[in-house]
């Protein structure tokens, strides 16, 4: 008992113990910091990518006899048909959504709707983007929302 | 001590030093006026500031001339990327593609060439939907290393390059 209380009150080496915990403060905000501008990174390149699907999907099921009555019309089964070929095909994504660079696993799309409309062309989707941290250990997986809509409005004739 | 002026100096009197005498190199010292100044260590701290003041500004303005390259490097990726964004919705590498272009450069005030790349082109110009292409676009930054008032600036050419791939989003029906 005397001997814990003794080492607690010796003050010797107390600078080396204060300068471990400054370099773990230091290396976990590091840490932190790099993690969320890789979560940002990763979620706006997806996003992006997913709009580009989104957008070609309403542009290739979209009804040109229609168009060339002044009426924009759309296919919503050919728009959610392609919008999937997009997926596997472009983003390269398994048939569980999952998106590999290499061996690793890099995330998953949760896809929870896709309302597609006639008329007005328009494809809206809703999801989530899950992916892992460092800090998975503790927080779980990373799940990020999205909803990405694309409108086809455009009756001209070559119009997208 | 008056007793001591008295007695000669072998007999163990101290006689006082002449002034030129007293330095510590001897007869050849600076002057004394020089000298205190020399060793005294008042205002010391002052100079210390000075010189480290003139040390932090001469490694900042460093840093900022250096700041400049990245700049250039990033002025030059958004060029790039506003141009594929176009040629992804225009589905070609049309005119407006090539005015985006020129308002960009006179914008940043770059002067990059650009290239299309990787690209599978159908019906003239045309990339269909969901082909990718890739825009390239080379510049070579002058960075003045220094400007002497007497001569043309000292310079060297930072070769910059930058790619970025692109998807169509055009559908062209094509006729058979």
């Amino acid at each position: 008992m005397g001997h814990i209380r003794r080492t607690l009150q010796n003050r010797r080496g107390d600078a080396f113990v204060f300068i471990l915990i400054l370099v773990f403060f230091i290396l976990t905000l590091s840490a932190i910091l790099i993690e969320y501008f890789r979560m940002e990174s990763l979620y706006q390149q997806v996003e992006y990518v997913l709009q580009r699907g989104v957008n070609a999907s309403v542009e290739y099921a979209v009804l040109d006899e229609y168009r060339r009555d002044g009426y924009a019309r759309m296919d919503s089964d050919l728009a959610e048909k392609k919008l999937y070929e997009y997926l596997h095909e472009s983003m390269e994504l398994d048939s569980g959504l999952n998106k590999y660079a290499g061996e690793e696993w890099a995330y998953e799309l949760e896809i929870e709707r896709i309302d597609v409309t006639d008329t007005p062309p328009r494809l809206t989707l809703n999801g989530v983007l899950k992916t892992r941290s460092i800090f998975s250990f503790l927080t779980g997986d990373v799940r990020l929302p999205f909803s990405i809509s694309s409108v086809n409005n455009r009756i001209q004739e070559g119009g997208s | 001590m008056k007793a001591a002026k008295d007695i000669s100096a072998d007999a163990g009197g101290a006689k006082q030093m002449n002034s030129k005498h007293r330095g510590i190199r001897g007869r050849n010292s600076p002057p004394l006026l020089f000298q205190k100044l020399l060793f005294s260590r008042k205002g010391s701290s002052y100079f210390d500031l000075m010189i480290k003041t003139l040390v932090v500004i001469t490694l900042m303005a460093t840093v900022m001339s250096f700041l400049s390259i990245f700049t250039t490097y990033l002025n030059l990726n958004h060029v790039c990327r506003r141009v594929v964004r176009v040629v992804e919705l225009e589905g070609q590498v049309s005119d407006k593609a090539y005015d985006v272009f020129y308002r960009l450069k006179q914008q940043t005030g770059l002067s990059p060439e650009m290239t299309v790349e990787d690209v599978q082109y159908c019906d003239g110009q045309k990339i269909q939907l969901r082909n990718t292409f890739t825009v390239m676009m080379e510049y070579s930054h002058p960075f003045t290393i220094f400007t002497p008032s007497f001569a043309p600036p000292v310079q060297i050419n930072i070769p910059m390059k930058v790619s970025i791939t692109g998807m169509s989003e055009k559908y062209w029906k094509l006729s058979e």
